[in-house]
């Protein structure tokens, strides 16, 4: 079986001249369809640029990523929203919730972009909702939510979609220690209940654990293993 | 970070809130100018365009007993004290009365009279001889007389004249005759002989004398003479006018104040002054009505300076208060790290005060100046000439300075305070608290409160920004509702954009004060150009309705219709226009004489507004029965044949003819004996005849028993078919007088029997015109004089026109009169009335004015050069009505709210632009890493700050134009006819499509960055 996620020799740096930060400096990974990988470093070590090269939120400086057989490098902005749309769908690490949008409103955002009849769009909602343990709030506006809600919106909302991959950068790392086991869980549950394939930032050891395999970044290289995370 | 790093940081927000603190600063400075020195200038420049007539104080002093000098120096003395902070410029005229000078040549009797001037040679130029002088002891008076005096009554310098007490008078026993001797010879000078028995004119044929003026004699004067002389002489002085000439408009404003205090108890005044001795006083106060007018005029300015001044304020506090908000919300980090480290409200306040005063001291130090510059430009542009007054006045510094501490505190508090986020319920703060309830209840009751405000009323000032308030947050319930609907619609649809919109619409609660102050800006803008069309459609209500017609002239110097329509061009008619008695009622409660106006109601020439029909229409049935079928007639002659067998009576024939015009005139033929013979007599004179009057009178051997047949026919050019013959109307007796009265078949002329016994000494006037006149006369009455009179359409009523009563029906009720707005008024159809007044016997029907509709553009010019220099037009009396020295507050104060509202408006939708750039970076990038494209989110952002942008627009022009509806006629000030509210549509439609466009495109650059936003940065920082 083909990886889902294809990273070649992957350089990205900020910056220019003597203060340019090398972020990734010839990173290499491969995932595989249903695989949980757990990315886990030290602030700092390239995790966030890590993920979002694969989701398709930056463009490598050099090398190659590949999602799904998409070269993403290569995609103009339009292809990049296309793949963010269809086939990676992001858990931001500060939720990224919709302000003025419910619950279910922003749970809704991915499916109507899809222009999915509101029947079977609300439906979905409400299944997922159901999925996070959010049916009572679902009308509620994020600002009206706990952090732990909120990330667990954001997740629902992320699996909306259907996607292919699910990247998160550290779902729980603005969440207490027994939200943020409810959301690891939840993450676990859901790469087994709906076949998703998922790459996570972390740095807790629970979710290392729950993790198919952990893979560390130190100052901008893939280190094997997760110890020392 | 320190204040100063912040503010650096946050420099382009604090520009806004600059540049909002310049508008408001820059108008309400405007308007305290317009309110100190551009009301001064005002009244300096009308006070300095006012004819000099209309300048002067006049205290005439009659009775004057034998030593009439302590009444003189007591009056002077008061008039002067009145005058006190100007140079009065008093001059003594005393007029002697009537008296004999010797008969000229004719042996007939004449009249003359001395007068004494003090200030002569300003007000005559010396022709020939010397300025008279004081009188030598026991010598004749030195005297001047002017040059057509000294003509008519021939003489010259050197000649001694005696003038005798004139016989008659009572008084005439204790005068003693004086004797002059002429020294010199003068010319008058124009217009400074007003108080001169004939105005300078130095003699008339025909002086009305005796205690009832019933007698006309010969009179030729003044010889005049050391005043100081004649006023010694004590008995034989007529009247003494003390007469100031201020120079007002060189007068400072307090002094002009000053003097408008004294003026109005200067009757007074001198009435205390002279009452130790027997004369009698009069004060002739043009000058106060003069100022009084001016002050009501500049008071409905300054009630719309103020009410224009109060809106902008308001603005200010809510663009300020909207600025200070979006301020807090960009520092609310900050506040909030403040607060939860202890700090309190006044603490926070207190530390924003700095920037705060900084702020809003650079505004100020940047809006006077700029309100100086502007309001200087514009005074100075209509008010040429007049003094610009003090560069800073104290009012300017102490409003200022008041609105800088104002401003201050509110951008202290209010940039602490965020927008407290969190989920709104539709309805605003002020809504939920029932204000804009309380504000709507308010403003219904200035409005009911407003009928019959007139000058500076609170009242009026506060109104239309209680108007505006009150339908700015009334209508601000109306956008969440929309928007929630929208919300509901959208949330069921499939599309992402319209939920967001719908849902930003409805839910955002940072948008209320930038669309409240969108509105209420855009209500401003709209309001200052509904009202300023108001006032100045109402301008030329006046005109139209003062002057009656396109061009209106006096008739003077019996210049014919002809020459009139020559030089004014267009349809011209004639204008009967008189005091009259109409049933019992002589004067309205005003006192004001009830006016006849009658013109040619066909000639389309009527002016002034008219609800629901025009003046053709309302006019249409004034004239009365068919027209008349007069005889043309070109100068040549008339041949009269008359018959009254043994008797040696004669006929005199008065002929009236109209001319082209329709104005009439008369000619009276010389006398015919009805002798049987024909008699050939020369008419001077053209026109077509519709009318001869017959003055039968008996010859001195006629035997007064005798009942004498009379035949009379004249014979004009051409075939006339035939006339009727009849008495006059309403003389008592007439028909037994004259019985068996009867035209001649198939021309002009009568058959009757004249009892000449009965014949009076005036004899007997028979009429004979082409048809019988109506009997009575359509009028329309004016609403006033109507519900005066208790009139209704229909009703018939006799109106006195000088002694001859015409009877008259109603045929309507029009607000006003042409010429006589706000007055009782009479008009009817002048040829109608001619008709009816010659039935009567009143051949009298000469105009008192010509009105030309659609005159030349030189109209004025070649009538002044045909000898009517005093012609009005009703589109020069609107530019003077518009754009006159005291109209300039109003439409100044107007044009400064509607500019600062504009500005204010743009800025609201600067700071809801940067309230988006602020506060929507993170949330763009979120949408672009959930997959949303580019051109959804472009959409979705310009769609939330368009519509709100459009909404808020179209919101505060519907408030604008109700609140122009409702004050809008009130604030303008306008007496008679009460103004009705514009509604200039096209201007509104530049103005609301301007502002939604311009305040849409304040967006796009904003948008345009943040669709540029690093996405994967911005999520990762999170918030804002």
């Amino acid at each position: 079986m083909s990886p889902l996620v294809e990273v070649r020799d992957v350089h990205r740096s900020f910056g220019s001249g003597p203060t340019a930060v090398h972020a990734l400096r010839g990173v290499s990974l491969d995932i595989a369809p249903g695989e949980l990988v757990a990315l886990v470093g030290r602030s700092g070590s390239g995790k966030t640029t890590l993920l979002n090269l694969v989701g398709g939120l930056d463009r490598p400086d050099a090398g190659t990523v590949h999602v799904a057989g998409t070269d993403v490098g290569a995609l103009d902005d339009d292809g990049l929203v296309a793949l963010r749309r269809d086939v990676v769908s992001s858990v931001f690490q500060t939720f990224g919730l919709v302000p003025v949008l419910s619950a279910a409103e922003n749970v809704g955002v991915p499916l109507r972009l899809r222009r999915l009849p509101a029947d079977e769009r609300e439906q979905r909602v409400a299944r997922l909702l159901d999925l996070v343990g959010l049916t009572p709030h679902a009308t509620q506006r994020p600002d009206e939510l706990s952090g732990g809600q909120q990330q667990r919106v954001a997740l629902a909302r992320a699996l909306a979609a259907s996607p292919r991959l699910l990247v998160a950068d550290e779902p729980t790392g603005q969440l207490d220690r027994e939200t943020g086991l409810a959301v690891m869980a939840l993450v676990r549950g859901i790469v087994e209940a709906e076949g998703v394939t998922a790459l996570v930032s972390t740095h807790d050891p629970v979710m290392i654990a729950l993790a198919d395999r952990a893979v560390r970044v130190v100052d901008g290289r893939l280190v094997d293993g997760p110890a020392g995370a | 970070m320190s204040a100063g790093a912040r503010s650096r940081v946050q420099l382009r927000l604090l520009g806004v809130v600059l540049v909002v603190l310049v508008a408001g600063l820059t108008v309400l400075a405007g308007c305290v100018l317009l309110l100190t020195t551009g009301a001064d200038r005002a009244r300096q420049a009308a006070l300095g365009q006012a004819a000099v007539d209309d300048t002067t104080v006049q205290v005439v002093l009659t009775d004057l007993g034998d030593d009439p000098g302590p009444a003189v120096e007591a009056a002077g003395g008061a008039l002067t004290a009145a005058l006190a902070p100007v140079a009065p410029g008093t001059s003594t005229w005393l007029t002697s009365t009537v008296r004999d000078v010797p008969p000229g040549a004719d042996g007939g009797r004449r009249l003359g009279w001395l007068a004494g001037i003090d200030d002569l040679t300003a007000r005559a130029d010396l022709v020939a001889g010397t300025w008279p002088g004081v009188p030598e002891p026991g010598a004749p008076w030195p005297a001047a007389l002017p040059v057509a005096a000294a003509d008519a009554l021939g003489l010259a310098p050197g000649d001694t004249v005696v003038l005798d007490p004139t016989t008659g008078l009572a008084d005439a026993a204790a005068t003693a005759p004086v004797t002059v001797q002429l020294v010199g010879l003068v010319q008058p000078r124009a217009g400074a002989w007003a108080q001169d028995r004939l105005a300078g004119a130095g003699a008339v044929p025909d002086l009305e004398f005796g205690v009832f003026g019933g007698t006309r004699l010969p009179a030729a004067g003044p010889f005049l003479v050391d005043p100081a002389t004649l006023l010694a002489a004590g008995p034989g002085l007529e009247q003494v006018a003390l007469v100031a000439a201020p120079d007002v408009a060189a007068a400072s404003p307090a002094a002009v104040d000053r003097i408008t205090d004294e003026l109005g108890t200067l009757t007074r005044d001198v009435r205390a002054a002279v009452s130790g001795g027997p004369a009698t006083s009069r004060v002739v106060n043009p000058l106060a009505a003069t100022l009084a007018a001016a002050d009501a005029r500049l008071a409905t300015g300054r009630t719309a300076v103020l009410a224009a001044g109060l809106l902008a304020v308001l603005l200010t506090v809510v663009a300020l208060g909207t600025a200070a908000r979006v301020l807090g919300d960009r520092r609310l980090a900050e506040t909030a790290l403040l607060r939860a480290r202890g700090a309190t409200g006044p603490q926070l306040a207190r530390r924003a005060l700095p920037e705060a005063a900084l702020l809003v001291g650079s505004a100020a130090v940047l809006a006077v100046p700029l309100a100086v510059v502007a309001t200087r430009a514009a005074l100075a542009d209509r008010l040429p000439g007049s003094d610009p007054g003090p560069l800073l006045p104290a009012g300017l510094l102490g409003a200022v300075a008041a609105g800088v501490v104002v401003l201050v505190a509110l951008l202290a508090v209010g940039a602490t305070r965020a927008a407290t986020p969190g989920r709104t319920t539709g309805r605003g703060a002020v809504a939920r608290s029932g204000a804009d309830l309380l504000l709507v209840g308010l403003a219904v009751v200035a409005v009911l409160s407003l009928g019959g405000t007139v000058g500076t009323d609170p009242l009026l000032v506060v109104a239309p920004a209680l108007v505006l308030l009150a339908g700015c947050a009334l209508s601000l319930r109306l956008p969440p509702r929309l928007a929630h609907l929208a919300d509901r619609r959208a949330a069921r649809g499939r599309a992402l954009a319209p939920v967001l919109v719908a849902g930003d619409l409805a839910r955002r609660s940072l948008a209320g004060g930038a669309t409240a102050l969108l509105v209420l800006a855009t209500a401003a803008a709209v309001a200052a150009g509904g009202i300023g069309a108001t006032w100045s459609v109402s301008q030329a209500d006046q005109a139209d309705l003062r002057v009656g017609a396109d061009l209106a002239v006096p008739a003077v110097g019996g210049i014919p219709g002809p020459v009139v329509a020559a030089a004014g061009g267009g349809a011209v008619s004639p204008v009967v226009a008189r005091p009259v008695a109409l049933g019992s009622l002589l004067r309205d409660e005003d006192g004001d004489a009830t006016r006849l106006v009658a013109v040619d109601t066909t000639a389309g020439v009527l002016r002034g507004r008219l609800p629901g029909t025009d003046w053709a229409g309302a006019t249409a049935g004034l004239p009365a029965g068919d027209p008349e079928q007069g005889v043309p007639l070109s100068g040549g002659s008339v041949v009269v044949t008359g018959t009254a067998a043994g008797t040696g009576l004669t006929a005199v024939l008065t002929l009236v003819l109209a001319d082209p015009t329709g104005a009439r005139t008369t000619t009276a033929l010389p006398a015919v004996p009805l002798d049987g013979l024909p008699r050939s007599v020369v008419v001077d004179g053209d026109g077509t005849v519709v009318a001869v009057a017959v003055d039968l009178a008996p010859g001195p051997d006629d035997d007064p028993d005798r009942v004498a047949r009379v035949d009379l026919a004249v014979t004009l050019p051409g075939s006339v078919p035939g006339w009727v013959a009849t008495l006059p109307r309403g003389q008592q007796g007439a028909d037994q007088l004259l019985s068996g009265l009867e035209a001649v078949d198939g021309g002009i002329g009568f058959r009757g029997r004249l009892v000449l016994g009965a014949l009076p000494p005036t004899g007997q006037r028979v009429l004979l015109t082409p048809s019988r006149a109506p009997d009575a006369v359509p009028v329309l009455l004016s609403a006033g004089l109507a519900d005066d009179l208790g009139a209704d359409v229909g009703d018939d009523l006799s109106m006195a026109v000088g002694d001859t009563g015409v009877p008259v029906e109603v045929a309507g009720v029009v607000p006003d009169v042409p010429s006589v707005p706000g007055g009782p008024a009479v008009l009817a159809d002048a040829a109608t009335l001619a008709r009816v007044l010659v039935a009567a016997g009143d051949l009298d029907v000469a105009p008192q004015a010509w009105w030309v509709a659609a005159p030349d553009p030189g109209a004025v010019g070649a009538l002044a050069a045909a000898g009517l220099p005093d012609a009005v037009t009703r589109a020069g009396l609107t530019a003077d009505l518009r754009g006159g020295p005291l109209a300039v507050g109003l439409p100044l104060g107007l044009a400064l709210l509607g500019a600062g509202a504009v500005l204010l408006a743009v800025t609201g939708s600067v700071l809801q632009a940067g309230a988006v750039r602020s506060g929507r970076r993170a949330e763009v990038a979120r949408l672009l890493g959930l997959g949303v494209p580019r051109a959804t989110v472009r959409a979705v952002l310009l769609l939330q700050h368009g519509i709100g942008t459009v909404v808020g627009v179209l919101l505060g022009a519907v408030v604008g134009v109700v609140g122009t509806v409702l004050v809008g006629p009130a604030l303008t000030g306008s007496p008679v006819p009460s103004a009705e509210a514009q509604f200039p549509w096209s201007s509104w439609t530049a103005l609301v499509v301007g502002l939604a466009v311009l305040g849409t495109a304040v967006v796009l650059p904003v948008v345009r960055g943040l669709l540029r936003v690093d996405v994967a940065g911005a999520l990762r920082e999170g918030g804002s």
